[in-house]
């Protein structure tokens, strides 16, 4: 999407000529795009586990490039319309298959994709959550306080792992429902006021990672690159 | 970019979202999606409530403290003398106490809105007007054939009503487009009552004038006409009598009320009779600017001969109502002559004016 559009018609023609690594590399490049398209038709998130939908999208988004034409317009219109009608099929398919109307099988839905995985995943959540209230916080103040910049955020929960790793700050912890600040200051060697000023992400964070489960706290090792200091 | 992230929680208008960089944010809620579930998402989808809720409780704040001076201010203007309506169809009111000075502008439409200038309180009244009117002719409210309605409610006896009105029509003066204009005063009643309706005082005046004459008429469809296509009903109204606004030169004979041209008089009788009732005037200003006298004289030739006086291309327009005038001052004199001794006064003073002016009283005729 930064390129300009005469170049996505050079793309597309060298795509066109047989070059599948620029195909692969296009289409991941413009699946942000894709997911907003397929997630303005269907009005959800898409799943990132197992989406039927995600699938169709970026077949769809394949198709277009191959059937894509100087004269239809855009690359980007022509390629909306097509993930868009192939969303669309594909919804009415579902709604057909599961001999219910798009309305009930909305609410249904969740229920149905929710499947184990998902159910001690919300646990964990719920858990977490729960922690969290006896120590004063909710998801919102974690929201609003979590630190925004990412060396912020690295340096925070690098000083959560420390204060987990430290068997009589992490006593008082759980003692006390709240961070040792001046202990913690003084064995991590940051300073007072950066414990204070992320009490919540540094808080949220311990709990997580000494939580019950390992869904969360998997979620946050793979995939997160700050989270992985350890 | 596409981010993806495990719901923590749901809420009514977002969900509370932990993503892959550790970062809890908050996004658009939308269907279908549980507590648990791992999602994608675009930057478009974060909900943006923060600001919002910030401005908003900042305005909460700001109203609330603010009202309680607001609510006082208007309730009781300090030192209010008048209040003044300018309706030409962009409509506004001032405020002003009892040195004329504005102390407070009101806007009763979007475009007048646009015309008005905060700045303007504090100045003198007059200067104000003006500075009013000219931007409204710049951004072309005002035209040749405009109405401009002035209406003027005391609200105690520290101005004098005469002066207030000399003041405006002096400033009408200065503008440079030839409108019309009606000057009128309202009592205190009718601005109250007007400003129920968020209409200028001066506007409600007229409609429920209007209304006195032709009951038929329903305020609504009033409301949605301007004053030019107002002007034949105003000309009904016993009231609202619309008047040429008269040229800077021509000001020391032109003031309606308070010139009295007796030398106007015995020139021009025959004008005079047929607009004993005060009938809507326009007048060539050019030629006024030109020379008083001739002018007179231009425009009783032009009562008798319309060829003539064809000097300034305006004056071909004029002549050409004038010949509906004709007729018209006819029945205009036999209304005339019905009307009670009280009218007379005022058409005495009116004759100077008169004169000069070639009679607009074709809306009549049509």
């Amino acid at each position: 999407m930064k390129k300009p559009a005469d170049s996505i018609d050079k793309i597309i023609k060298k795509i066109k000529a047989g070059n599948d690594t620029l195909r692969s590399d296009f289409i991941e490049q413009y699946k942000a795009f894709v997911i907003s398209t397929i997630s303005k038709v269907t009005g959800k998130y898409i799943d990132a586990d197992n989406s039927e939908e995600l699938s169709i999208g970026l077949l769809a988004f394949n198709e277009a490039i191959d059937r894509y034409e100087k004269e239809k317009g855009t690359f980007i219109r022509f390629a909306e319309v097509v993930i868009r009608s192939r969303i669309m099929d594909y919804l009415k398919k579902e709604s057909r298959h599961k001999n219910v109307s798009i309305e009930e099988s909305k609410e249904a839905l969740p229920y149905i994709e929710s499947n184990f995985d998902r159910v001690e995943l919300r646990e964990e959540i719920n858990h977490f959550k729960n922690d969290l209230k006896g120590y004063g916080f909710s998801l919102k103040d974690l929201v609003q306080k979590a630190p925004k910049h990412s060396d912020a955020k690295e340096n925070a929960s690098l000083i959560a792992r420390k204060i987990l790793e430290h068997p009589t700050l992490l006593s008082e912890f759980e003692r006390k429902k709240k961070i040792p600040v001046k202990a913690s200051a003084r064995y991590c060697g940051t300073s007072e006021k950066v414990i204070k000023r992320n009490k919540v992400y540094i808080t949220a964070y311990i709990l997580i990672l000494k939580g019950p489960g390992e869904s969360l706290k998997e979620y946050l090792r793979i995939k997160g690159g700050a989270a992985d200091g350890s | 970019m596409v981010h993806e992230g495990v719901i923590l929680e749901i809420k009514k208008n977002f969900f509370i979202v932990m993503d892959q960089q550790g970062d809890f944010i908050k996004l658009k809620y939308k269907e279908g999606s549980y507590e648990g579930q791992k999602i994608l998402y675009n930057t478009e989808d974060i909900y943006k409530e923060t600001k919002y809720k910030k401005i908003s409780a900042y305005a909460a704040v700001l109203i609330l403290v603010l009202l309680p001076a607001f609510i006082f201010m208007s309730l009781n203007p300090v030192n209010a003398a008048a209040v003044i309506s300018v309706d030409i169809n962009p409509s506004m009111e001032f405020m002003i106490d009892k040195n004329e000075k504005v102390i407070d502008i009101r806007s009763l439409d979007e475009e007048a809105g646009a015309l008005i200038n905060e700045k303007w309180i504090g100045m003198p009244y007059p200067e104000t007007l003006l500075m009013y009117l000219n931007e409204a002719e710049a951004q072309g409210y005002i035209v040749n054939d405009s109405i401009v309605l002035v209406s003027c409610t005391f609200l105690n006896d520290d101005l004098d009503s005469a002066e207030i009105q000399n003041h405006t029509e002096d400033t009408m003066k200065q503008v440079n487009t030839d409108f019309s204009y009606v000057y009128h005063e309202e009592n205190r009643e009718d601005l109250k009552k007007a400003q129920k309706e968020n209409l200028s005082a001066g506007k409600y005046k007229l409609y429920e004038e209007i209304q006195k004459v032709h009951p038929e008429i329903p305020t609504e469809e009033l409301k949605n006409k301007n004053l030019k296509e107002l002007r034949e009903l105003m000309d009904d109204t016993e009231h609202f009598k619309i008047k040429q606004n008269e040229k800077d030169k021509n000001k020391d004979k032109d003031k309606d009320k308070d010139a009295s041209p007796s030398d106007n008089d015995s020139r021009n009788d025959k004008p005079d009779d047929q607009r004993k009732n005060e009938r809507p005037r326009k007048t060539d200003s050019n030629h006024q600017n030109q020379n008083n006298q001739g002018n007179y004289n231009k425009d009783q030739e032009r009562l008798n001969n319309k060829e003539k006086n064809n000097s300034v291309p305006k004056d071909k327009e004029k002549e050409d109502k004038k010949n509906d005038k004709d007729s018209i001052k006819e029945k205009d004199r036999d209304r005339s002559d019905k009307k009670d001794d009280l009218k007379k006064d005022v058409q005495k003073k009116d004759k100077g004016e008169r004169d000069k002016s070639s009679g607009k009283d074709n809306r009549k005729g049509n």
